[in-house]
């Protein structure tokens, strides 16, 4: 017994040491996660979401130039993604908590590598140093879900070869699923970024420095534009489960050159990437088409279903079919913003949707009737959507003959659920006929009120199948 | 293993023996009278001619809009008709919805999936000036766009669609009331009504709105 004295005693003085190191650790990081526990929740912290475990124990507390910083690795649901332009990355992931005053600020650090070595836990890797032979980006995301840091490395140092112009619109950064057959489906769009890496907005918050006698931080580092947004929505929207020629309009719409579903989405001012897909179905009560929620308990994701009905209609009909039903998508997205996903019973009513809309613009103010920017608002929805609808039917009209009313017919008639199409055709009987009746004779390709003066005839070409 | 199948066999009995009791508390003129009164309320103007869709509209449509988008769990979140439609609780009961579901789902196909084979006549609706159309006539599935009449239909003329009634819960009918005027593309606002008799008379005890938006 005697002789294993030295040997225990070895043994415990090892782990009081341990234990200490461990305490010095935890001290800091226990305090952040007590405060982040009672805290922080999924509503002002998207990410949440998605975490599978947060490793507390593993925390890793560094100190430099800009205090303490404790960064706490964590794993996310098995499926999650990050893409970065058509690169799959493999991400890990790391809280990164600051304290200020009696509070912490909060960031999502993701790390984002090809070496599936990558120890995420290394307490070598830290905001104030990275180690050797880095091949990867660091991607540091504040609470605002704004892009606080992108770096991308090589060897550790940043890689300034990724610095063109091009790469500025294709390094949009989404987080997403991934399907077992490969497919992505986005959830948020991270950011659009250009060049080696940079820092945004504000500097003072950066870390994960290049190692000595790197090129530093280059490249232009930006905040996605509106139409960076718009145009990675559209490449968003899935029409695969739709039936040919309903398919066909959609592939139209999207490709227009001038005035293609993006276009229509920044003149609506949308500012965020959510999932959107188009089937072929039968909505309820026999519509020509409905717009719903896809899942249960998720937010952002939405499914326009097109009737297999109206086997009549022009491929006009479904043209302006789908891009009232799209609109109808971002309105319930604004919804979901401003109910932090857990949306309300307005999903059926129109009215409440379009307000939404007419809000994002113009806030309520007290002093202002709801409505007071009704007609404005549907004014900039028609437009949109009649600028969209006359460049698709372009190839069958190639020298304009077809009146832009025509168009704005249909993007109004797409209106007729809200109160303001009341208010704006209040006295305005023949005008609403014929939007009407515009309506009606591309939903059956036939004239209607023949004979009248009301009568309408379709100007668009059959879509069959 | 011999108790397992005596219970199952006594809890289907009883199933079934619920069913058959709820469609005895209601007789045949039950279902036309509670369709009648609220017809009556619905429709202010009884001096014009209005549309009546002439096919019965399919129970599979009145059942998805009671329960709401998904499959409710029992222990589902009270706001779940918030964000996804449906009666709420509690008169959303999982098991007389259960019931209802086996009793009432039709799994024929048609033309059109709003539909029945089955129609009204003029005989089982109290207006006098009803036009009955055919729902598939207006969807152009069966005329190929070139249905005159359909295509100098007058805009603004009430246009109506009505489900047969089915039990709920042994005390409630309910039904899928739909209104909207000329030019018709179907029913945006569709609904289910459901009523319960007291006093002898047909009460509404809520109405719940399709949770499509359109």
């Amino acid at each position: 017994m005697l002789k294993k004295l030295p040997f225990i005693f070895s043994v415990f003085i090892l782990l009081f040491y341990a234990c200490n190191a461990e305490d010095s650790v935890s001290a800091s990081a226990t305090e952040a996660q007590h405060w982040f526990t009672n805290n922080v929740t999924s509503e002002n912290f998207e990410v949440l979401n998605y975490i599978k475990d947060i490793e507390w124990s593993k925390s890793i507390v560094s100190s430099g130039d800009k205090g303490e910083i404790i960064e706490v690795p964590f794993t996310v649901q098995s499926n999650l993604k990050t893409k970065v332009g058509e690169q799959n990355y493999i991400s890990f992931h790391r809280l990164l908590l600051k304290k200020s005053g009696n509070s912490f600020t909060y960031n999502h650090v993701q790390i984002l590598t090809q070496n599936q070595d990558f120890d995420n836990s290394n307490k070598d890797f830290n905001f104030y140093q990275i180690t050797d032979n880095f091949d990867g980006i660091v991607l540091v995301v504040n609470q605002n879900k704004e892009a606080v840091q992108f770096s991308d490395f090589k060897n550790s140092l940043i890689n300034e070869s990724s610095s063109t112009n091009k790469m500025a619109f294709d390094r949009c950064v989404y987080m997403g699923w991934l399907y077992e057959n490969g497919d992505f489906e986005a959830l948020m769009l991270v950011g659009c970024f250009g060049g080696g890496g940079g820092s945004l907005p504000n500097e003072s918050d950066n870390g994960y420095p290049p190692h000595v006698g790197s090129g530093g931080s280059k490249g232009g580092v930006s905040a996605p534009t509106p139409a960076q947004i718009a145009e990675a929505l559209q490449r968003q929207i899935d029409g695969s489960k739709l039936d040919a020629c309903p398919q066909t309009v959609l592939e139209a719409l999207k490709n227009s050159k001038n005035c293609d579903i993006a276009n229509v989405f920044t003149k609506l001012g949308v500012n965020k990437v959510y999932n959107l897909k188009l089937v072929s179905g039968y909505p309820i009560g026999g519509i020509p088409a409905s717009t719903t929620r896809t899942y249960s308990n998720v937010a952002f994701d939405y499914t326009i279903t097109i009737s297999k009905d109206y086997t009549s209609a022009t491929s006009l009909f479904r043209a302006s079919n789908m891009l009232h039903e799209i609109v109808h998508a971002y309105f319930m997205s604004l919804k979901d913003d401003q109910t932090n996903g857990g949306g309300s019973a307005v999903y059926g009513e129109f009215p409440v949707l379009f307000q939404a809309y007419c809000d994002s613009k113009y806030p309520p103010n007290k002093n202002e009737a709801a409505n007071a920017h009704h007609e404005e608002m549907a004014n900039q929805y028609v437009n949109a959507i009649a600028l969209a609808l006359q460049e698709y039917n372009l190839p069958n009209d190639p020298n304009k003959l077809v009146p832009y009313q025509v168009y704005s017919d249909l993007a109004w008639a797409g209106l007729s659920e809200a109160p303001v199409f009341d208010e704006h055709f209040k006295g305005k009987e023949e005008e609403k006929e014929r939007v009407l009746n515009r309506y009606r004779c591309e939903s059956n390709g036939s004239v209607v009120e023949a004979g009248s003066p009301k009568q309408q005839n379709p100007i668009g070409k059959p879509c069959t199948k | 293993m011999k108790k397992n199948i005596i219970l199952l066999v006594t809890f289907f009995c009883s199933l079934t023996y619920a069913q058959k009791k709820a469609t005895a508390i209601f007789d045949n003129q039950d279902f036309y009278q509670v369709i009648n009164q609220y017809l009556k309320l619905q429709v202010k103007d009884k001096a014009n001619e209005i549309i009546v869709i002439k096919e019965k509209l399919n129970p599979n449509v009145t059942l998805q809009i009671f329960q709401g988008q998904f499959p409710r769990s029992e222990n589902d979140k009270l706001d779940y008709n918030e964000l996804y439609g449906g009666a709420k609780r509690p008169l959303f009961n999982d098991r007389a919805f259960t019931i209802m579901k086996n009793k009432y789902h039709d799994d024929k196909k048609y033309a059109i999936s709003n539909i029945t084979d089955e129609q009204w006549n003029k005989t089982d609706l109290d207006l006098d000036k009803i036009k009955f159309i055919s729902f598939v006539r207006f969807v152009a599935n069966s005329n190929k766009g070139d249905d005159s009449e359909i295509n100098n239909l007058r805009n603004n003329t009430l246009v109506i669609g009505l489900s047969q009634p089915i039990i709920y819960d042994k005390k409630y009918l309910i039904f899928q009331f739909n209104i909207t005027t000329t030019p018709f593309f179907g029913f945006s606002n569709a609904k289910v009504v459901v009523m319960q008799k007291v006093k002898n008379k047909w009460a509404v005890v809520d109405e719940i709105s399709n949770y499509e938006l359109n």
